[in-house]
């Protein structure tokens, strides 16, 4: 029964992407005005149909998608939704040059085209699988969420956890902070909040929980940053509070009102200092490609570790954080002194969460005018740092109006993954943006779901979008399992 | 039996039913509002990602069909009349599976009293269609024994059936049915067979359910196995709820045990009565009464109407009420420009919510509140931390969708999204077409009355640190310290410097009203004296009695008098009755305002 159903719904799908074009008709001059928007953008060659909806009215619709080499699909209706196969068929047709849509529509019974627009197909892919953190928008409380790990070449996407299992009244379960080493899922970490707490690293199939909160420490492991090569994760300490606005369309500031560095040895389960620097605020650590370097976010305002929760509270537009890096010696587990990388306190900004591309020759950072989290701000824009040349701006073509933050890079350094507030104002979703050989980055696009509406549908925001080469290998129950054990207390060394 | 006694005998037996439906509809028919808030605070679409979230679990397909139902409860005649046809369903069932006994009832009023007896943890179940879904629960399994009643034959097996079908379907109901079955045939038979089709059966319902649980649904932890399909997560610390769930699975498992001995009872029309009589006592008792309950939902209610008379009207009704009658009922003086006339009128208490269940006021009234404040970023604020927290719901995202067209600070396809989901419930459409009609024509908010006050008591700098604790706190913290407000702004500022107590905030904002040729007002007179006399201040003194008529004002007497009798030393109660509607009683002996 169930093939029958499956090879019905086939011959449909064919059937609807193989009919004819209309015969000569007119060009008026209009453009396609298509949810979601993709048009003009660059895309990866293996990514997932990008499916959407024509929103000129029109009493009937067909779109036909060519690539160079003659290889075309026709979809008739005002959703284009592709068969997979077909779909990759056609990128690899037009791998390194352009898809073109045409795109035609019926009214009264007259028949006209709207403006063609193009689809660049880059010649690199992105990374096969993200992982993403799933949950309503909210700001002191969660509620249910889970980690899905999405598979960006077709539509399928899994659970790899949710915190349904354990969810009383009084406390809920939040997991955060999924992090993995160097696009690779045989070594990650996961932070559990308030039930079954602590940190569980799973490192090459065998999971284990940590609880690395110590009394030399602020707090337990915040924001991760896996070394490239070794078995080391350097974690910030964050002691966070947050603010509501009465009136500000901000809504919310979330703050620090401590952080430090520390760097946790994953093999002897032994935590040691990297930057408890009494003056500054040290957050949002990452590691340079190649192990050597570790950037990171730091404010250095000794007045404002001075002041008590309330006034820090009514200071919270003078944060400002740089950006900083110290040497790493992997060989003696040892950092260098730190050395400013952007100053972006002069430039009356907040730079946040550095991010090195695959070949170390640039940094992507988060700019806001001030503050420790620009996830709530919507002038938070992604800006580019060459650090060769150390030329440094905003990515224009990248950046909307809303808030622009959490930036990866793919594995190869060609594809920029971040979360964008743009379609609401309020949920993110994951964007990609080509960034090319010459340093250019391109139109992002949203990642492309099966239903072309299902970004108006879905009342949940995707959250901290992590690349990954493969999947990730452990099932659900296997991490419940890590989760329900104890913790075991990691040790602080001086 | 002539025709007279046979038609007496019909009489008789339809009594006792009558009298049940009766009481059940005039229970649910005073509980109107709360079906009606219930329905509010849910929401139904046709999604396919929305069913996914309920049919990943056991049981899901109840919640679902149940929060389809309860839109339904937009229109109480409708919500109740269905919630009456569901539960004689449920008895017609089990009359046919257990023969027609006015015991049948048992099941069904239970059920229902799992609904009257909701009390404030209304406003914070997690479980969602739960007004419904627990009667479809009990209806289904009633069926299922009706059925099996009917055939009579292979009890393993259709008990096995049962389970491996209903179980993803009703979840913990398929136990009860299996039960039942299990229960009617060692019933039925006589040889010592049938307990080992009971132990079987049992056996059965305590494995397959596990199986499900731990190799096919991923959204249930195996603890809850045997309760899914019920509101898990909504009743620590108020565990009474489970109750009247609990009651109606058991009467519907132990039925058969007593059919033959209640089918020769209810041959007795004495029988009967009585235990319809005493149905009814204990639909009457067990069910929650609260007057502030109640009270708060209809001005609630009454208050998204704008119909201020409405709301003072209720809570002139109140003798102890809880902060949230407090504050609904001063947002109608604010709106009707009697606020700081009237406001110590009516009792000014803060009495604590009657529940157990751990729900704070905040999370009862923050949306609506901050909203008839004019505070509309932290009325958008609650509803989402609520809709994220408990369940999305009609009520919650209309907030936010006038939140956003009267601030404007959103974008468009934001409201459009909100505005789509509530145009998928019944009931809403007009809602719906009103407001986007305002958010493309801004011109629009002009003639809307919320949009006009909200305009007005906006006008204040982003106050310097804003952190939200309780909801009323966070009010007056910022009313109070406003710095010459304007228009009604004025109002509320003086409304919450008084409720504050804090006099040095209060002599500016007085002196302003003053200079703006304002009235004096019997609250702000009531409060000048008080102050002035306090500091000792005899100009002040002398100002205020030429403002309120002299020496011969009736408040200076009342004033006098107060002062003569706290002099004497008189007790609180003496206060409450006779100085209880001034501002000084409430300076003296309102210790703390307990919104949480």
């Amino acid at each position: 029964m169930r093939k029958i159903v499956f090879y019905t719904l086939s011959l449909f799908m064919v059937l609807s992407c193989n009919v004819p074009l209309p015969g000569d008709c007119a060009r008026n001059g209009e453009k396609p005005v298509i949810y979601p928007d993709y048009t003009d953008v660059a895309v990866p060659c293996n990514i997932a149909p990008l499916n959407y909806v024509i929103r000129n009215g029109a009493d009937r619709y067909i779109t036909c998608i060519s690539s160079p080499s003659g290889e075309e699909v026709v979809c008739r209706g005002a959703e284009v939704l592709v068969n997979v196969d077909r779909w990759h068929s056609l990128l690899a047709s037009a791998s390194g040059k352009e898809l073109e849509y045409r795109t035609f529509v019926e009214r009264d019974g007259v028949w006209s085209e709207l403006d063609t627009f193009k689809v660049r197909v880059a010649e690199e892919t992105v990374d096969d699988y993200v992982t993403y953190r799933f949950l309503a928008p909210s700001y002191e409380f969660h509620s249910y969420l889970s980690i899905d790990q999405r598979n960006v070449t077709n539509f399928k996407s899994r659970e790899l956890y949710h915190n349904r299992f354990e969810y009383t009244r009084t406390k809920q379960q939040c997991i955060n902070c999924h992090s993995f080493q160097n696009y690779h899922t045989d070594k990650w970490q996961l932070h559990i909040r308030l039930v079954e707490p602590g940190t569980i690293i799973v490192n090459e199939g065998e999971g284990r929980k940590f609880n690395l909160k110590t009394e030399k420490t602020i707090s337990g492991g915040f924001y991760p940053a896996w070394h490239p090569t070794e078995n080391l994760i350097v974690y910030s300490n964050n002691l966070v509070r947050q603010f509501f606005f009465a009136r500000n369309s901000n809504r919310i500031e979330q703050q620090d009102s401590d952080s430090d560095l520390i760097m946790y040895d994953v093999d002897r389960n032994v935590i040691t200092s990297v930057s408890q620097d009494t003056a500054q605020f040290e957050t949002y650590p990452a590691w340079s490609p190649d192990g050597m370097m570790l950037y990171y976010s730091t404010a250095v305002q000794p007045e404002l570790k001075e002041l008590g929760s309330e006034e820090l509270g009514a200071e919270y537009d003078a944060f400002r954080y740089d950006i900083y890096r110290k040497p790493f010696d992997p060989s003696t587990r040892t950092f260098g002194g730190a050395e400013m990388v952007m100053d972006a306190k002069s430039l009356d900004k907040s730079a946040l969460f550095p991010r090195i591309s695959p070949d170390g020759r640039y940094m992507l950072i988060a700019v806001a005018r001030f503050g420790s989290c620009h996830n709530y701000h919507r002038d938070s824009d992604l800006w580019l740092m060459d650090l060769e040349t150390g030329a440094t701006g905003p990515l224009d073509v990248v950046n909307s109006d809303e808030s622009d933050s959490y930036h990866n890079w793919s594995s190869n350094g060609r594809w920029i993954i971040f979360t964008s507030r743009r379609m609401d104002g309020v949920h993110t979703r994951i964007f990609m943006s080509y960034f090319d050989e010459n340093g250019v980055a391109h139109k992002p696009f949203v990642l492309p779901q099966k239903d072309p509406e299902y970004y108006l549908k879905v009342f949940k925001s995707f959250s901290v979008p992590e690349p990954t080469v493969e999947p990730l290998h452990e099932s659900l129950r296997q991490v419940r399992r890590i989760i329900a054990q104890d913790s075991e207390d990691a040790v602080f060394k001086e | 039996m002539s025709m007279d006694s046979s038609v007496r005998s019909h009489i008789l037996s339809a009594v006792p039913a009558a009298l049940i439906f009766a009481v059940s509809a005039v229970v649910l028919f005073l509980k109107r509002s709360v079906l009606a808030k219930a329905a509010a605070i849910s929401i139904w679409s046709p999604d396919a990602c929305f069913a996914h979230d309920f049919l990943n679990r056991p049981g899901g397909i109840l919640e679902y069909c149940g929060e389809y139902l309860t839109q339904f409860g937009h229109v109480p005649f409708v919500g109740i009349s269905l919630m009456l046809a569901l539960m004689a369903a449920c008895v017609l069932l089990c009359g046919k599976a257990f023969g027609k006994s006015v015991l049948a009832f048992l099941p069904a009023v239970c059920m229902l009293l799992f609904w009257t007896g909701m009390d404030y943890n209304l406003f914070v179940m997690r479980a969602q269609g739960y007004v419904y879904s627990q009667m479809l629960g009990i209806l289904a399994a009633s069926a299922v024994a009706a059925l099996y009643a009917s055939h009579s034959g292979k009890p393993l097996v259709f008990a096995l059936l049962t389970l491996v079908a209903g179980f993803p379907l009703i979840g913990a109901y398929a136990l009860v049915a299996a039960l039942c079955i299990a229960v009617i045939q060692s019933v039925a038979g006589s040889d010592g067979r049938r307990f080992i089709v009971l132990a079987s059966i049992v056996l059965a319902a305590a494995l397959v359910p596990q199986i499900y649980t731990r190799f096919v649904f991923s959204h249930i932890d195996v603890s809850f196995t045997y309760l899914a399909g019920t509101p898990l997560f909504d009743f620590n610390g108020n565990e009474v709820r489970w109750l009247p769930i609990a009651a109606s699975g058991l009467f519907l498992i132990l039925l058969p045990l007593v059919s033959k001995a209640s089918a020769w009872l209810s041959s007795h029309w004495a029988f009967n009565l009585i235990v319809s009589v005493l149905i009814c006592l204990g639909v009457v008792f067990f069910s929650y009464w609260d007057k502030n309950f109640h009270s708060e939902i209809k001005m609630e209610q009454a208050l998204e109407a704008n119909d201020w008379d409405r709301v003072l009207e209720i809570a002139s009704g109140l003798d102890s009420p809880t902060r949230i009658s407090v504050m609904y009922r001063n947002i109608a003086l604010l709106y009707k420009g009697q606020l700081l006339d009237k406001m110590y009128d009516f009792p000014d208490e803060c009495n604590p919510i009657n529940t157990k269940a751990p729900v704070s006021m905040t999370m009862v009234c923050a949306p609506v509140s901050f909203f008839y404040y004019g505070m509309l970023q932290y009325s958008t604020r609650w509803a989402m931390e609520c809709t994220m927290l408990y369940q999305p719901g009609v009520q919650r995202y209309k907030y936010m969708v006038k939140n956003a067209i009267f601030s404007g600070i959103e974008k468009p396809a934001l409201v459009e999204k909100y505005l789509r989901i509530i145009d998928a419930n019944m009931f809403q459409h007009g809602w719906v077409e009103k407001y986007r009609a305002m958010l493309y024509d801004r011109t629009l908010l002009e003639n809307d009355p919320e949009y006009r006050m909200s305009v007005e008591l906006n006008r204040y700098e982003e106050p310097k640190f804003m952190s939200s604790a309780v909801v009323e706190n966070t009010i007056l913290r910022l009313f109070a310290n406003l710095e010459r407000p304007q228009g009604r702004l004025l109002d509320l500022s003086l409304a919450s410097v008084l409720e504050v107590k804090k006099p040095e905030l209060f002599w500016d904002k007085y002196d302003q009203w003053n200079e703006e040729g304002r009235p004096m007002t019997k609250t702000l007179a009531e409060a000048a004296l008080l102050f002035a006399y306090m500091n000792h201040d005899e100009t002040r003194l002398a100002d205020i009695l030429d403002r309120i008529g002299g020496a011969d004002s009736r408040i200076l007497k009342r004033f006098n008098s107060f002062s003569a009798a706290a002099n004497r030393g008189s007790d609180e109660s003496f206060f409450k009755k006779n100085y209880g509607d001034t501002y000084w009683y409430h300076c003296f002996f309102m210790k703390e305002l307990l919104t949480d």
